[in-house]
């Protein structure tokens, strides 16, 4: 998602802005559809990928036990170690985990399944479990297809309205600090205090929730995960819910979901802030180099760009 | 003209190839130094010293010894005659073990099933069996395939972050991909990565995004291209039909300039709307309309409202075609030379990371082409913005459909990196036609859109208001009669009814006597009138009898005045 917010939001956010006054029935029906979606995907990957994984975990099961009956009855050789290791890795590589004795949940449970639909689609993407067979893969495919415009469509009106208080927050500096400071330097505390807000209630107290709820984490490494996460990095290195002893793993894994989705609201709101500065604005200084050759090569009169250049280009064509 | 054309864009071009090679080639220098710095910052030591350090509470417990050699331990497979060879007391101990099974078990099942498989193992455990250094070629060649396993599946911390592994993680993260197939363990290491991130992550996509326009402006110069040779193939056709309807043609029903005129009007009315429906950023050239003949031009202004549609079909379409061509070609390169990956899981493997999800289940192996690989994602990622913006387009175009639009005057046109509303563009239209300041206040934008957009999809002709008609001269002779009964006029003039009855006798007296010169005969007709007073004095001064008009009816009048004189 990272990726098409750079290039999507100017022309989005501003091409929306002012010309379409959203209902909220609309974002209502959107957003259930972008639910329903994630729970179809949710069904379908616990359908495809669930067989497979039984079948792994019953044949483990056995072997398992084959060993530990072998090793009450013998001394232990270091070959039958090697090759339990060399097991135990394997199926630790397959997202397989049996620590302590415990009997965890499996891996495509609707909980974990809903959670990666949804990294799938906002292009996050741990890794930490995926599709293993063929089918699985395919549908990813198709899938994301579908799901990626979807997604991003859908998030870009949710940042189109949340620009209305981002307004309102700026044209009251504009009343406190207008015979203050410059317009630029309102435009600079606006986007201060957006990204201090940003910080607050986006990376630091969720990253506080995390890492009281995982007891495995420090709190750098949940404002780590929150950071790979949101900036859809998603290395997969960390993930909620993966201790065997987590309670609530499907609810716990849901709401990891759904901050997900909301993180990235809030990331895409603070880059459409961001790029209102023109100075920031670094995408259309780019584009201006290329359209300033333009016109001095079609006018040939005017070295520089400016709104009467424009308005001369434009008439020009017409006469 | 070409000659002078040409070192422009020549100019042109170079400039932007050379900003599109600098951020390019920024990328590339920060990818090296976090892969540099990521290698530095997880170095063996680091991740031993963290180890011993985690594993402190644990040092009570002493750990197995037999694990201690498990690195180091290479398993060699040799025939039974190979190691009867070596050493024959296998043979032997074999031999007794063989006997005692048999008499101690005397052939049952269960206790054979156990109790074999263990004492014959312990004959082959107690083996002597030494290790031969230059035995041959092939098992040295089975030894290093051995070897080669064993590193793939067990990775030492040392062979973890090695170039390879470096580059392509530090490409992955600011890429946004992430495969996650290493990771940093280190404080520091997870440290410097949050910085990298924050700093790499939007000069990547800045640059993604700069060479998602190049391409895309390139895909579009194509089009024109072939646009304008299928324009060119039309008008050829055209002109043959012309040639052919000739002799058929009659006079034109419209005079050459007023058709020139509307279609004008047409040019004008389409720039705007095409202006006004383009999306913001997307598309900033302004179209230079060719002047074709006058002829065609109505023609032209009928085709062109169909062609602006496909347009963006075929965009789509072209777009769409590259981009999957793009992912099966990946697939096929990939697969010749990634050693894990056939067709389909390559094919999975472009998709999961040109869209950056990046799963991590498959990652590039063959070091050797790691540059094939990372050029080849980095344009890939350009051609998935392009796909997705487009999607994302439909999409929202669907959400928006059957919509009417408010608040038009706020609407944003962007002119390349500028914007400005379109209430503020129709104000400085307005003020280019000296059009007036009140009517340009009273103007409503909404109703103007609406039937703007009505004209494109043809339900009016045009916006231009219908003209006064015409004054016809030619149907009846002017004359001061028809002016009198049109505009109701105080002045009496010499010819009313109720003037003539009683003036009669003495304007005809004056007339016979007079019959050889005009102007004479007005001036004594004047003075007739004013030695009668009864009659009102008519004055006829030299500015009035200057006029075009006014002797030609008079001398009308006279005339028919003249013939009932001579009749009488």
């Amino acid at each position: 998602m990272g990726l098409e917010m750079f290039t999507m939001h100017t022309k989005v956010l501003n091409g929306m802005e002012g010309r379409m006054r959203e209902s909220n029935m609309r974002i209502l029906v959107g957003l259930g559809v972008a639910v329903v979606y994630l729970f179809v995907g949710a069904i379908v990957f616990v359908r495809i990928e669930y067989p497979l994984e039984k079948i792994e975990r019953e044949a483990y099961l056995d072997y398992q036990n084959q060993w530990r009956d072998r090793l009450i009855q013998l001394d232990i050789d270091e070959s039958e170690i090697d090759k339990l290791f060399l097991n135990i890795r394997e199926a630790a590589l397959n997202g397989i985990w049996m620590d302590r004795n415990l009997t965890s949940d499996p891996n495509w449970t609707f909980g974990q399944a809903f959670f990666f639909a949804g990294t799938l689609i906002s292009t996050v993407g741990y890794g930490r479990v995926s599709p293993r067979t063929e089918y699985g893969k395919l549908f990813t495919i198709l899938y994301c297809v579908i799901g990626i415009p979807l997604t991003l469509a859908l998030l870009s009106a949710i940042v189109a309205r949340m620009r209305e208080p981002s307004h309102k927050l700026r044209g009251l500096l504009n009343q406190r600090l207008g015979h203050l400071f410059t317009v630029n330097h309102i435009q600079l505390i606006h986007v201060g205090v957006v990204f201090a807000s940003l910080l607050l209630f986006v990376f630091a107290i969720p990253a506080w929730v995390f890492s009281s709820i995982e007891t495995d984490w420090s709190y750098l490494d949940a404002f780590y995960y929150c950071f790979v996460s949101l900036t859809t990095i998603g290395l997969g290195d960390f993930e909620p819910g993966d201790d065997p002893n987590q309670s609530f793993r499907g609810l716990y894994k849901i709401g990891a979901t759904v901050y997900l989705m909301g993180g990235l609201c809030c990331m895409m709101l603070f880059l459409a802030t961001l790029y209102d500065i023109p100075q920031f604005n670094l995408t259309s200084f780019f584009v201006k180099s290329d359209e300033e050759m333009r016109f001095s090569e079609e006018d040939g009169k005017y070295g520089t760009l400016d709104s009467n250049v424009v308005e001369n280009g434009f008439y020009s064509a017409d006469h | 003209m070409k000659c002078s054309f040409h070192i422009p864009e020549k100019y042109q071009w170079a400039s932007t190839l050379f900003v599109h090679v600098a951020l390019i080639a920024g990328v590339a220098v920060y990818t090296v130094f976090g892969a540099l710095s990521m290698q530095w910052l997880e170095s063996p030591d680091r991740v031993r010293a963290l180890l011993k350090r985690e594993l402190k509470p644990v040092e009570s417990l002493p750990p197995p010894p037999s694990i201690s050699g498990l690195p180091d331990r290479i398993t060699r497979v040799y025939l039974g005659e190979e190691l009867a060879i070596l050493d024959p007391g296998v043979h032997e101990c074999l031999e007794r073990t063989i006997l005692t099974l048999f008499h101690d078990t005397k052939c049952d099942p269960y206790s054979f099933e156990h109790l074999n498989i263990e004492l014959i193992d312990r004959c082959y455990a107690e083996a002597n069996v030494p290790i031969p250094e230059g035995y041959g070629g092939q098992p040295r060649k089975k030894i290093k395939n051995k070897e080669e396993e064993k590193d793939v599946i067990d990775e030492t911390p040392a062979e973890k972050w090695s170039i390879g592994n470096s580059v392509i993680f530090a490409f992955t993260v600011i890429t946004t991909i992430g495969y996650g197939h290493v990771a940093p363990e280190t404080f520091e290491g997870r440290l410097f990565l949050i910085f990298y991130g924050v700093i790499g992550v939007p000069f990547t996509l800045l640059t993604i995004a700069d060479l998602g326009m190049f391409l895309t402006r390139f895909l579009k110069n194509l089009l024109t291209m072939a646009r304008r040779f299928a324009h060119y193939l039309v008008k050829l056709y055209q002109k043959a039909k012309k040639q052919r309807n000739k002799s058929q043609k009659t006079s034109p029903v419209m005079p050459d300039s007023e058709r020139s005129e509307v279609w004008n009007t047409g040019k004008e009315m389409k720039e705007m709307s095409m202006r006004t429906a383009r999306e913001p950023g997307e598309g900033d050239e302004i179209e230079v309309i060719e002047n074709g003949n006058d002829e065609n031009g109505k023609e032209e202004d009928e085709e062109e409202p169909e062609n602006n549609e496909p347009r963006k079909t075929e965009e789509s379409i072209a777009l769409g075609i590259t981009f999957t061509c793009y992912l099966v070609a990946g697939a096929k390169i990939l697969s010749v030379y990634e050693p894990e990956m056939d067709f389909f899981k390559a094919l999975y493997f472009n998709f999961v990371t040109l869209t950056t999800i990046g799963l991590g289940d498959f990652v590039p192996k063959s070091f050797d082409y790691l540059l094939i690989t990372l050029i080849y994602i980095g344009i890939g990622l350009a051609l998935t913005t392009m796909a997705i913006e487009i999607a994302a387009d439909l999409l929202k175009k669907l959400h928006y459909i059957g919509r009417k639009m408010e608040n038009v005057g706020q609407a944003v046109v962007w002119f390349g990196g500028k914007k400005m509303t379109m209430k503020s563009l129709v104000k400085h239209l307005g003020d280019q036609f000296n059009i007036p300041e009140e009517e340009l206040a009273n103007f409503d934008m909404s109703a103007f859109v609406d039937n703007a957009i009505k004209v494109e999809k043809g339900e009016i002709a045009t916006l231009r208001k219908p003209p006064t008609p015409p004054v016809v001269f030619r149907e009846r002779a002017f004359s001061f009669s028809n002016v009198r009964n049109s505009s109701e006029s105080a002045l009496k003039y010499v010819d009313d009814n109720r003037f003539s009855k009683t003036t009669q006798p003495t304007i005809y007296t004056v007339i016979i006597h007079e019959t050889t010169r005009t102007i004479d005969t007005l001036h004594n007709l004047a003075d007739a009138i004013r030695r009668d007073p009864s009659i009102p004095r008519l004055d006829l001064d030299v500015h009035y009898l200057t006029d075009m008009s006014a002797p030609t009816s008079f001398d009308e009048n006279y005339l028919r005045t003249y013939t009932n004189a001579r009749r009488k």
